[in-house]
């Protein structure tokens, strides 16, 4: 090993241990030899989409074998570009390789991106979508309500689909007298489109057709794409008649959807929806009717117990209290009248037998009885004492029984009054 | 209770008779009138329940017709 620093080699002479070419040499030659690649269209699946302030870092993956190339997009090339990605798309590139010498990684710079097939189909779409929403096809305004009870409706379907079954038997259960228009058309390949918008209009025209169905059971997204056909979908928008999309479907919403005035997800939930339930509609008028029914009922019975209930206060109840409060009042008054008068004559009776004996008592035929006489002058003057009468004078004697003439002896002294 | 003639009770609506009758009850049982007004407030009390009555009758019978019509249908 010598010390000394070899030579710089520039790459012109091939290496050896004794000249071995720099880093940067080598970087620089491979820089070369990669971008004479140019730029070229390669296609794969995006297998990373990093957004980063605007740019874009990715991978693309081989569609068939384990080989990942890095890529960039710059926010200057990602505005440019009118579709979105996401990882799994399927896309071409149009892309430079680059080698990035300072830190010896391998690049591609992205100059333009677009989906592949489906990827394209779906773009596609999208624009449409946008387009058609744009003018105001989508709007909710634009949306027609359906009728309660169709008088009858129009049903677009394949020939002897299970879609078309679906919708008959299921309005049919739920409505007996449903009647239907059913044209038949084809729903899947080339003619579908063309001719389900011959179906829509020709079934708009009829007068007698209140609400047209459109019903495909469920497809991948490239057969449902005859339901996302500019034409159906405008023809569908100018539909005057209430239109209803009743495409069976799982990820992607055909545009009929958009414009249809209904979106069924089925063709059973179209019959559901278009048809309403008569024994469910039965029942809901028999239960208001009950519910009147039952609230008037109430208010007659409050009623009548309100009346009841004043009928059976005494006053209405027994009218006869009136008079009965009253005579048992006159009564009262005429027994305690004959009360008090009976009470008067007892008092009076009372009274007058105790005069009586009063009388009885003073009278002077009582003291007579017990052995006393009046003696009287011939003029009548009693005798009170001995003063009072003269010898000869002639004296009336008035015993108990009867009187007697008498005449006076003598008189004597008139005896000393007791004290 | 207005001396002016009452009004003919055939007449009266039901809310009318009802609210009438509860009056004429509550004058009754008051008890302040003469014998004869009494009477003649009885009389009016009779006639307005006999009308409510009728009324409450006549909606009941059409109400049991309503309901047996519906059940039959």
């Amino acid at each position: 090993m010598t010390d000394a620093p070899v030579a710089r080699s520039t790459g012109d002479q091939p290496s050896s241990p004794d000249s071995p070419w720099p880093v940067a040499v080598v970087a620089g030659k491979i820089k070369g030899w990669i971008e004479r690649l140019g730029t070229v269209w390669v296609e794969g699946e995006l297998a990373q989409w990093n957004e980063r302030n605007g740019a874009v870092f990715g991978k693309l993956k081989d569609l068939d074998s384990d080989v990942t190339l890095s890529f960039q997009l710059w926010s200057s090339t990602r505005a440019k570009l009118t579709e979105q990605f996401a990882q799994g798309d399927h896309v071409i590139a149009l892309a430079k390789t680059e080698f990035w010498v300072k830190g010896g990684t391998l690049s591609m710079q992205v100059l333009s991106m677009r989906h592949v097939g489906l990827g394209d189909l779906l773009e596609r779409l999208e624009r449409l979508r946008r387009q058609l929403a744009s003018e105001g096809l989508f709007d909710a305004a634009r949306k027609k309500p359906l009728p309660f009870l169709p008088g009858c409706i129009g049903l677009i379907t394949g020939k002897d689909s299970d879609a078309e079954k679906d919708v008959l038997r299921n309005a049919q259960l739920r409505w007996p007298g449903v009647n239907f228009r059913v044209r038949h058309a084809a729903v899947q390949g080339d003619r579908a489109a063309a001719d389900v918008a011959a179906a829509i209009r020709e079934l708009d025209a009829d007068p007698e057709v209140e609400v047209i169905i459109v019903a495909r059971g469920g497809g991948d997204f490239q057969n449902l794409l005859a339901f996302s056909d500019e034409t159906l979908v405008r023809t569908a928008a100018a539909c005057t008649t209430p239109l209803v999309s009743a495409i069976g479907h799982e990820a992607d919403r055909p545009l009929l959807d958009e414009v249809a005035d209904l979106r069924a997800s089925t063709p059973t939930d179209a019959a559901k929806r278009v048809v309403p339930d008569v024994a469910d509609e039965l029942a809901r008028v028999q239960q208001a009717r009950s519910r009147m029914l039952m609230r008037v009922t109430g208010m007659v019975g409050h009623e009548i117990e309100r009346i009841g209930s004043v009928r059976s206060r005494p006053v209405l109840a027994d009218p006869s209290r009136m008079i009965t409060q009253r005579s048992e009042e006159v009564t009262r008054w005429v027994a305690r009248g004959s009360e008090l008068i009976d009470f008067c004559i007892e008092r009076a009776e009372r009274g007058l037998a105790e005069v009586a004996g009063q009388l009885r008592a003073l009278s002077p035929a009582r003291t007579l009885e017990r052995g006393y006489a009046i003696a009287q002058r011939a003029d009548g003057h009693v005798l009170r004492g001995v003063a009072d009468a003269a010898a000869g004078d002639r004296l009336l004697l008035t015993l108990s029984d009867g009187s007697l003439s008498t005449t006076v002896d003598a008189t004597g002294a008139p005896a000393e009054p007791r004290g | 209770m207005s001396d002016s003639a009452p009004t003919e009770v055939s007449s009266l609506s039901y809310e009318e008779a009802r609210d009438e009758l509860i009056r004429v009850v509550t004058e009754l049982e008051q008890g302040a009138a003469t014998l004869e007004q009494s009477l003649a407030l009885w009389e009016r009390g009779e006639a307005l329940a006999a009308r409510c009555e009728e009324w409450l009758l006549g909606a009941k019978a059409r109400l049991d017709a309503a309901r047996a019509a519906s059940t039959q249908s």
